[in-house]
């Protein structure tokens, strides 16, 4: 009886769903056939950029304004990830967002198109000092995105009357143990070179130089209490130290957020200026699309959105005013053209210089500081070994005596 | 035939040993020894040689080998008596902390981690009761954030074999006049000595090779775990892998080996002797 009432159960249950399945599937190429014809003139738009870099609405603003196209957009976490997908995917990727010294990198592998700057509109809005740098001097490949420079963020409350002015204080005994540093290759390392050999050594491929620029931040390793990158935001926050290696548009957030007295200073040796630029690669099949992106994000009120979303310093004057005091006469958010002229950016060193660059990294983060807060193990080691012993020897001992045992039988 | 329907119906794990171990493993040997350059494919020791001769590598890989000894060493004098009183419990009680153990690992690993974090950084709880002493970047921070992660790793097998235990076996020894002691040294401990060994491997394996832990909660010398993860982020190029990651890996895993075999040794030698002592 409950077999029989089971089985039409789940035979009316099979028709049910047989009919919903063809009324899905009506529905899905009606939506099809509607979709291709309300698309057909729709051309996509690859967009690759790093991930949270662009407020969401300004894409659906774009894809309103211009509904011929459908941008797809994709976010990578690193330049080296969005190298990696470039290269071994054949997404056709119409628009990146990269930085100096990867647009560097995609030009000497030529990887970049040649940008037709009159058809960016909105080009003569970005700030002239940002423009024709090292990576790109004719301004013939990328369009400034963000940008920003690298510095210390100093607590005016540990540190006292002290003048946070050189790149020395980072190795000054005086703040032992109450140093953050940037754990990131590159501009921990440019910060040592620097200090060492002045500002034209930031982008240095002399190997001596790089080893010991090494040298230096192992030595400096007893006193910094911690390398990070997202992790060290909060301990500064809090003001528990004095002194951290930041990038301003972080630097510019940490300040902000701390109820403590936090500053920003760029040293006098000079510092790194970063730029974010937007690309075209030559994967893109669309071009006049892609020109018409760029030119979309330079417009000032998309840049003030983008720059309030992100955070991060933007590269127009014009969209600078519209954000406002606290922005403007910002020293961190908006440095002086007198201490940008003391900056300099990365450009690419080519593999085998960044060979050297990571055996040095490598050196330096495999040492171990000899700090005198770290809790001394050494009791531990000497209980272990003992207990070890004494495990073997019971076993072995065990094992005699069975043994013998055996032998007895 | 019923060899031949035997052979069938183990072939899909062979496929997934083949596919998932031995040809991962065989990779990571090809990328250590082998360099694919433009100009062809090269043999070369200079990798294996590098992780053998370079002392700061030898140190971390030291370093790391101690974490985890260290570590496995405190979770089984933890665990074992953790799971020696859970499995005398009464069954519903059982069952209700056996749950509670397992709580925490229903979480994700990083955030687990991170929790921890919050605990030992400068305003944490326990911080305060040092008074002030912080153990984020100590080495006790380290130990304390892998034995909190791999805890239950260790006493879920010891009490899984604990609870498989004869009831039988070990009221006759009781009859024979063994006390608690003598019931525990001569029946239960033998039997789980299973338990324990795969409790191990579960626990110092792990700790061996993560780079979480450290990089949250002690970033100042790294540990082997770190340093094959900036091998394969930062020395990855557009023509492949850096060999120097796969040599690192390759040799981590013999030592894994080596360290795991002897364990086992201990297990067989045990287990002949716990068979004959019945």
């Amino acid at each position: 009886m409950e077999k029989t009432n089971s089985g039409n159960v789940r035979h009316a249950f099979s028709t049910k769903s047989r009919i919903l399945c063809v009324v899905i599937a009506a529905v899905m190429v009606l939506g099809l056939l509607s979709g291709l014809s309300a698309c057909a003139p729709k051309q996509k738009l690859y967009v690759f950029n790093c991930g949270d870099y662009i407020d969401p609405g300004v894409i659906k603003e774009f894809e309103k304004e211009y509904p011929q196209y459908k941008v797809v957009y994709d976010t990578y976490d690193t330049n080296e990830t969005m190298y990696q997908k470039l290269v071994s995917t054949n997404t056709p990727y119409d628009v990146l967002v990269p930085s100096d010294y990867m647009v560097s990198r995609l030009i000497n592998e030529g990887r970049l198109n040649k940008i037709d700057m009159s058809k960016i509109t909105n080009y003569g809005k970005i700030r002239s000092d940002l423009k024709g740098k090292s990576y790109d001097p004719d301004n013939e490949y990328s369009v400034p995105y963000m940008w920003g420079t690298l510095g210390i963020i100093y607590n005016r409350d540990l540190i006292g009357d002290d003048v946070i002015d050189s790149w020395d204080c980072l190795w000054n005994e005086k703040y032992k143990g109450s140093i953050l540093m940037l754990d990131s290759i590159r501009d921990t390392m440019a910060v040592s070179l620097v200090r060492l050999y002045g500002l034209d050594a930031i982008n240095s491929t002399d190997p001596e130089q790089i080893e010991a620029a090494g040298k230096e931040l192992e030595k400096q390793k007893a006193i910094v209490a911690q390398y990070g990158v997202d992790d060290i935001k909060d301990p500064m926050i809090r003001g528990n130290y004095a002194l951290c290696l930041e990038w301003s548009g972080d630097a510019y957030a940490i300040i902000d957020e701390s109820d403590y007295d936090l500053g920003y200073a760029i040293p006098k040796e000079g510092s790194n200026v970063w730029i974010d630029s937007m690309v075209i690669p030559t994967s893109s099949k669309n071009t006049e699309g892609a020109l018409l992106f760029i030119d979309f994000m330079c417009r000032t009120d998309i840049a003030v959105k983008n720059a309030s979303y992100i955070g991060y310093s933007t590269p127009q004057d014009e969209a600078l005013a519209e954000l406002g005091e606290g922005y403007i006469d910002d020293e961190v958010y908006n440095p002086s053209t007198e201490t940008l002229a003391n900056t300099k950016e990365f450009v690419d060193l080519g593999a085998e210089v960044m060979e050297t660059y990571n055996k040095t990294w490598e050196k330096f983060r495999l040492t171990e500081s000899e700090t005198e807060d770290s809790v001394n193990l050494t009791w531990l080691y000497i209980v272990l070994a003992v207990a070890v012993v004494a495990v073997i020897v019971f076993f072995v001992i065990r094992k005699k005596k069975r043994d013998k045992l055996r032998y007895d039988d | 035939m019923t060899r031949i329907t035997k052979t069938l119906k183990n072939i899909p794990l062979y496929v997934w040993i083949i596919l998932f171990t031995i040809v991962p493993l065989v990779m990571i040997f090809v990328y250590a020894v082998f360099e694919f350059r433009p100009d062809g494919v090269h043999f070369t020791l200079e990798h294996l040689k590098y992780v053998f001769t370079d002392k700061q590598v030898l140190q971390a890989e030291l370093r790391s080998l101690n974490y985890a000894f260290i570590s496995t060493v405190i979770c089984l004098l933890l665990g074992y008596p953790l799971a020696y009183f859970l499995s005398r419990l009464s069954e519903r009680m059982r069952s209700f902390l056996s749950i509670l153990l397992l709580l925490p690992m229903w979480m994700n690993f990083i955030i687990r981690t991170y929790a921890m974090l919050s605990l030992i950084d400068e305003e944490g709880i326990v911080t305060r009761i040092l008074g002030g002493t912080m153990l984020k970047g100590t080495d006790a921070a380290i130990i304390i954030g892998m034995v909190y992660n791999f805890l239950p790793f260790l006493v879920l097998p010891i009490y899984t074999s604990m609870t498989k235990i004869d009831k039988n076996l070990i009221e006759a020894a009781q009859d024979l006049g063994g006390n608690t002691f003598h019931v525990f040294k001569g029946v239960i401990f033998p039997l789980t000595v299973p338990g324990v060994v795969s409790g191990i491997t579960m626990v110092f394996v792990p700790c061996v090779t993560t780079f979480v832990i450290p990089q949250l909660l002690n970033n100042n010398a790294w540990t082997i775990g770190k340093l094959i993860e900036f091998k394969f982020i930062s020395g990855a190029s557009a023509e492949g892998v850096d060999p120097d990651g796969g040599a690192l890996s390759f040799i981590l895993m013999v030592l894994v080996f080596i360290c795991m075999s002897i364990f086992n040794l201990i297990d067989k030698d045990d287990e002949s002797a716990g068979g004959m002592t019945l």
